[in-house]
């Protein structure tokens, strides 16, 4: 009954099964609701002792807050945030022993329903262990103890909740924790103290971990958490006490609700602060790539056009164009690895190195190996960037051009033959120190076009891991050679967007187009 | 003086070190006319790139010159992916 | 080659050490053989399983030991091979953020960019999560 975590495929079949999962989950939940309600009206509020009727609206309250928790996390994991499968496996459980306690106090006094009875409070019974079991794996993974200790524990845990299910199994013949008499009364015998040993001892065990970790959690969390296993506990200890009330599970789901909303709080605010700041990112990112166009209106000797879509979070893909001398015009494009904030920084900074170096008369190759030692110069930074950079004279149609790790550029020329103009390229930028880079000249003739992009568009994957590729590209570039920059590249955009199908955009998308119009 | 390396059949993290400390023992001897023969290497991470730049680097810097004869498919795949065939001389 | 098919998934765990990454690699290369991958591929996924590896065994625990999983399963439409890498080290995206000691020259890294750019050359779909307290690194190698 739990989620998964959900896994990047398709957005939209995702979506539809964890649709079906709150239908399914909830239809189950609210049957089970129903059925005490109605069990209850059946049997008649006034036929029942007082106390149970506590216990009853207790399990009730804490069923109907254990299936909102659970909706909760279901939709945390369709937004892709982490969610404890574990937590959900606890819910799970919690809901279960709720309905049985409601079940087993409302069949109590029943002589036609004693089998029942039994079988349900077995159930109950079962359900301690079991929350123990996935309660310790919760925390486990949230503290994360040394493997070894890890996988010892483990197999401990395991074993003892193996060994007491067992017990509560053998009670059916027994009889050594509850019997049902026939009257239909249940009543607790004995040796009942010792099904909740396993309880206690799990207790002990999370939280002699959480001491051994504790420097892995913040201070209010441990605190949480500590409340979450002293709580129960000690419910659990007066319910030993005092017959007819059973209150130890919903004490358990309000606390696992509190606990749900301290994560929540904090991991809310740390994805709020995290998510102004890619906004503000993007904000930035935006503002730095050129993108008025018609650029350079007075300039009759090209056109040029250029766009960049990102991917859900801010990346480092840019591209830039600017003159850099009344006859020479400067062109960019590139790719930093990675994504994000870190990606999207080292973006900002390599843009800006590259254009001063072009403008202070720097050839491609020159720039490259600039701006690869300014940032390398504090040591290697572990991030790299793909470029490609040409100087193109704009009255002849000549140009020099540099690859640095790239893809390769697109030429479609007047008469509409497209090809992908391949050569051996240098290595990206801040790879490595003091590496030569190595330009090549070219020359454009009029109406000739030139397209330059990022490895969003050959790698732009659909559903069946399909690759959109260098032919694809190739063949919008032939069928659409003749058009405007601006309107080859919507060309470009949407026959990826149908060949993607709608899948999810993992990566920028980036382009820009020069056609050369002559001098 | 010049003098020729075979170097082994792979190249990587296991046997890099072992590699580089070769060459640089080469260096120390004032050689820096290296042919480095690739025949047996039928691998190569990145650590071995970069174990074959710095040593370029340094015979450049010493005036000499590290040429590298018989890749292999891998080798020479490598080094044209990572842009490093446009930088070494390989014959 | 062989007409390969195989769906069933493998998987290992080993300690994160470098010393283990022979038999990293060679679980990944028995599995591609069978599933009919040619002597190129299997070459560049060895390139693309050190690149990883010695990444987490270099940075994945710091000075504690810990382990890694490697799992290997072939795709649907039996071309390719996904490959996946799991630790519970400390939450690190090798792909995007700069590693820990920048203060090494390239040439004194281990690992580095470098690496990186070769997976990702060789290397299909190369995708980084973190999901339940685990560093996840997927990756496709294609048979042919």
């Amino acid at each position: 009954m739990a989620a998964e975590n959900g896994k990047k495929s398709n957005s939209s079949l995702r979506n539809e099964k964890i649709a079906g999962r709150i239908i399914t989950d909830s239809f189950v939940c609210i049957l089970l609701i129903v059925f005490v309600i109605a069990f209850l009206m059946i049997r008649g509020a006034g036929n029942i002792k007082p106390v149970y009727l506590i216990n009853i609206s207790a399990d009730l309250s804490g069923m109907v807050t254990g299936y909102v928790l659970y909706i909760c996390c279901i939709i945390d994991v369709s937004r892709g945030a982490d969610s404890s499968r574990y937590y959900q496996y606890l819910l799970n459980v919690v809901i279960l022993a709720l309905f049985t306690d409601a079940v087993a106090w409302l069949l109590n006094g029943l002589p036609d329903f004693r089998a029942a009875n039994i079988i349900d409070n077995t159930i109950y019974y079962i359900c301690m262990p079991v929350s123990c079991f996935f309660f310790w794996h919760y925390i486990a993974e949230l503290l994360k103890p040394e493997e070894k200790i890890r996988a010892k524990l483990d197999k401990t845990v395991l074993a003892g909740m193996i060994i007491c299910i067992a017990l509560c199994i053998i009670n059916l013949f027994a009889g050594q924790y509850f019997t049902v008499n026939a009257e239909g009364e249940y009543g607790r015998n004995a040796l009942y103290p010792i099904h909740q040993i396993y309880g206690f001892v799990m207790i002990a065990l999370c939280l002699w971990l959480m001491k051994l970790q504790r420097r892995k959690l913040r201070f209010y969390q441990l605190i949480a958490m500590v409340l979450y296993l002293i709580t129960p506990f000690a419910v659990s200890v007066m319910t030993m006490m005092i017959f007819g009330l059973s209150l130890a599970y919903p004490v358990l789901m309000a606390v696992m609700l509190l606990m749900y909303c301290v994560v929540n709080v904090s991991k809310g605010r740390e994805a709020a602060a995290a998510s102004r700041d890619m906004q503000v990112a993007a904000a930035i990112q935006k503002r730095m790539l050129p993108d008025e166009f018609p650029a350079f209106p007075e300039h009759g000797e090209f056109e040029i056009y250029a766009s960049m879509r990102p991917a859900k979070e801010v990346g480092g893909d840019f591209y830039d164009f600017f003159l850099v001398d009344k006859d020479h015009l400067g062109l960019v494009m590139a790719d930093v690895s990675g994504k994000g904030v870190p990606a999207s920084l080292l973006m900002m900074v390599a843009k800006s190195i590259i254009k001063n170096s072009m403008q202070a008369g720097a050839s491609p190759a020159q720039c490259l190996s600039q701006i690869n030692r300014q940032l390398l110069e504090r040591g290697d930074i572990g991030m790299f960037i793909t470029v490609w950079l040409a100087v193109l004279n704009i009255k002849t149609g000549e140009g020099i051009a540099a690859n640095a790790g790239h893809e390769h550029p697109g030429l479609i020329s007047a008469n509409g033959e497209a090809l992908l103009v391949e050569y051996k390229h240098s290595p990206p930028v801040a790879v490595m120190e003091d590496i030569p880079f190595t330009e090549h000249g070219f020359k454009l003739n009029k109406g000739d076009k030139l397209l330059v992009y990022t490895d969003g568009v050959t790698e732009a994957m659909n559903d069946r891991s399909e690759l959109f590729g260098e032919e694809r590209l190739l063949e919008v570039l032939k069928s659409c050679g003749q058009l405007d920059p601006d309107k080859l590249i919507g060309e470009v955009d949407n026959a990826i967007a149908v060949f993607t199908e709608g899948a999810e955009q993992s990566d920028d998308l980036t382009m820009l187009c020069l056609e050369y119009i002559g001098g | 003086m010049s003098e020729i390396y075979r170097t082994p059949e792979k190249i990587d993290i296991g046997t890099n070190t072992a590699f580089s400390e070769d060459l640089k023992e080469i260096a120390s001897r004032g050689i820096f006319d290296l042919v480095l023969d690739m025949e047996d290497t039928v691998y190569i991470s990145s650590v071995g790139l970069r174990t074959i730049l710095a040593m370029d680097k340094e015979c450049k810097k010493n005036g000499g010159k590290l040429v590298i004869k018989n890749a292999g498919e891998m080798v020479n795949k490598v080094m044209e992916i990572t842009g490093f065939s446009q930088i070494l001389t390989i014959v | 080659m062989t007409d390969p098919v195989i769906t069933e998934e493998e998987r290992i765990r080993v300690a994160a050490l470098i010393d283990n990454l022979p038999d990293v690699q060679s679980f990944v290369r028995d599995y591609m053989c069978k599933a009919g991958a040619d002597d190129m591929v299997l070459l560049n996924t060895e390139l693309a399983v050190e690149e990883i590896f010695v990444n987490i065994a270099s940075y994945a625990y710091e000075d504690k030991s810990g382990e890694a999983e490697v799992s290997i399963r072939s795709a649907e439409n039996g071309e390719s091979v996904d490959i996946c890498f799991a630790d519970t080290g400390k939450r690190f995206d090798p792909l995007s953020v700069p590693e820990p000691d920048i203060t090494l020259s390239s040439e004194e890294r281990q690992i580095g960019g470098l690496g990186i750019f070769l997976l990702r050359q060789v290397a299909e779909d190369v995708r980084y999560s973190y999901e339940e307290g685990k560093n996840i690194l997927r990756f496709r190698m294609r048979l042919s």
